[in-house]
């Protein structure tokens, strides 16, 4: 289980997006699908992998199962950023 | 700034000082003399625009003579003439004090107190201003939180803002200096200093600082350049001071729009490239180049982004400065064509001084 990290603020920047974190102090350049994720956790309060494998899904037709891993990877880079949090089970 | 900002406010920029009088409008020459009578009285207050400085010394030669040289065109403080009770406001301050022990008499050497403590190694004597210069970047770079301190030459042309934010010897002093003696107005060599609240360039007026070969390239591009002597064998290596003109010091409490950014690279022998580059570029360059991005938090964040959002953003390599500044000269008379000159934006607080356009 996921939650975005609180104070987060992300703003458009030509083709890609700024990400910074009051929490590490970082910004970071983002794609479109990580301010997908990022804005999801911040309007829904939490959510599991599977949860934004399904609205990956839905947003891109893939099967949800083919972003399982990529998902993964990018919440893990996103806890390390300082940009999200990872909930106790 | 320690006095603070006043508060989030639109324009014009206000700036608190407490307790400030204002500024003069026709500031009575500095003279060596006149330095040396403040440096060992009630201190020589620099009011550079963005921070008020004063610097207190028992030594009053040689640095009289070397500060009195490097900032020809500012007036000591009216609060510290003789016979004004009140003592002058400064942001930060300096002083500069004697070797210790044999050092005071033998190979003499000057030490550099900043708020009280002591920041760096001991100079040569002969070697105030140097030290001065570095004493006060240093500090500025630590307190002066109030603002995105970029690490950038910074003129203004029309109330307009060109910034250069590079690394150490990427030639962006020498540049600066070059613009200078070109007629733009010099805001800095060292400190880009954007306001939060308003989005606007302060000035931060203090001499160029040249090294080694830049002095002469410098003197050979403007033989009428009001550069300070030469000291050579510091950690830098040779350094020389270029005034600020008296046009600038006039200005320093003129905030400038931000209207076009170069990223500048000296290369020998390159050919002038003046390119576009992208708003991720621009955004990571000024980041990186500012003293205190991690220290303003959302703030710092904030202002970088609105300045990649409002100027024009480009990067110059250059080896030739003479074309290297008519290129400059001609992007800017080309974007000046697609936008309007702002209005002046003077401060508040010196709101009495005739405005004058950069």
């Amino acid at each position: 289980m996921y939650a975005a990290a609180s104070g987060v603020l992300i703003e458009p920047l030509a083709d890609a997006w700024c990400a910074f974190s009051p929490l590490s102090g970082q910004t970071h350049l983002i794609n479109d699908t990580s301010v997908a994720i990022l804005e999801h956790l911040q309007a829904a309060g939490h959510a599991t992998v599977a949860d934004l494998c399904a609205l990956l899904a839905e947003e891109t037709g893939q099967p949800a199962t083919e972003a399982v891993e990529m998902v993964a990877g990018a919440l893990n880079t996103f806890v390390l950023a300082g940009l999200a949090r990872c909930l106790p089970a | 700034m320690s006095a603070g900002r006043a508060g989030e406010t639109a324009l014009p920029i206000e700036v608190s000082r407490a307790p400030g009088p204002p500024a003069m409008a026709s500031p009575a020459p500095l003279t060596a003399d006149r330095v040396a009578e403040l440096l060992t009285g009630s201190g020589l207050v620099l009011d550079l625009g963005l921070a008020r400085v004063r610097v207190r010394s028992p030594l009053a030669w040689p640095a009289a003579a070397q500060i009195a040289t490097a900032y020809r065109h500012f007036g000591a403080d009216a609060d510290a003439e003789p016979g004004n009770a009140a003592p002058p406001w400064a942001d930060l301050h300096l002083d500069l004090r004697p070797g210790l022990g044999l050092r005071r008499w033998v190979r003499p050497q000057v030490r550099l107190l900043a708020d009280g403590l002591t920041a760096f190694e001991p100079f040569p004597a002969a070697q105030v201003l140097p030290l001065l210069e570095w004493g006060a970047n240093w500090l500025i770079g630590r307190r002066m939180n109030d603002v995105l301190l970029l690490h950038a030459g910074t003129l203004a042309r029309d109330g307009r803002a060109l910034l250069m934010p590079a690394l150490p010897g990427s030639g962006k002093s020498t540049l600066t200096a070059a613009l200078v003696t070109r007629g733009w107005r010099l805001l800095s060599d060292e400190f880009g200093a954007c306001d939060p609240a308003s989005g606007l360039m302060r000035p931060c007026v203090k001499p160029v600082a040249l090294k080694n070969a830049s002095i002469d390239v410098i003197r050979r591009f403007a033989p009428a350049a009001e550069l300070g002597p030469s000291f050579e064998g510091t950690r830098k290596g040779t350094v020389a001071h270029l005034a600020p003109p008296a046009a600038s010091v006039a200005a320093r409490h003129q905030a400038a729009v931000p209207a076009l950014l170069v990223i500048p690279r000296w290369q020998a022998g390159s050919a002038t490239t003046l390119e576009p580059i992208t708003p991720e570029s621009a955004f990571t360059s000024l980041a990186f180049n500012a003293f205190n991005y991690t220290a303003l938090g959302a703030t710092g964040f904030r202002t970088v982004l609105g300045l990649v959002r409002r100027m024009a953003l480009w990067r110059l390599v250059y080896s030739d400065l003479e074309d290297a500044t008519q290129r400059l000269d001609a992007l800017w008379s080309q974007l000046a064509a697609d936008a309007p000159a702002p209005a002046p934006t003077p401060l508040a607080h010196d709101a009495a001084v005739a405005p004058h356009a950069g």
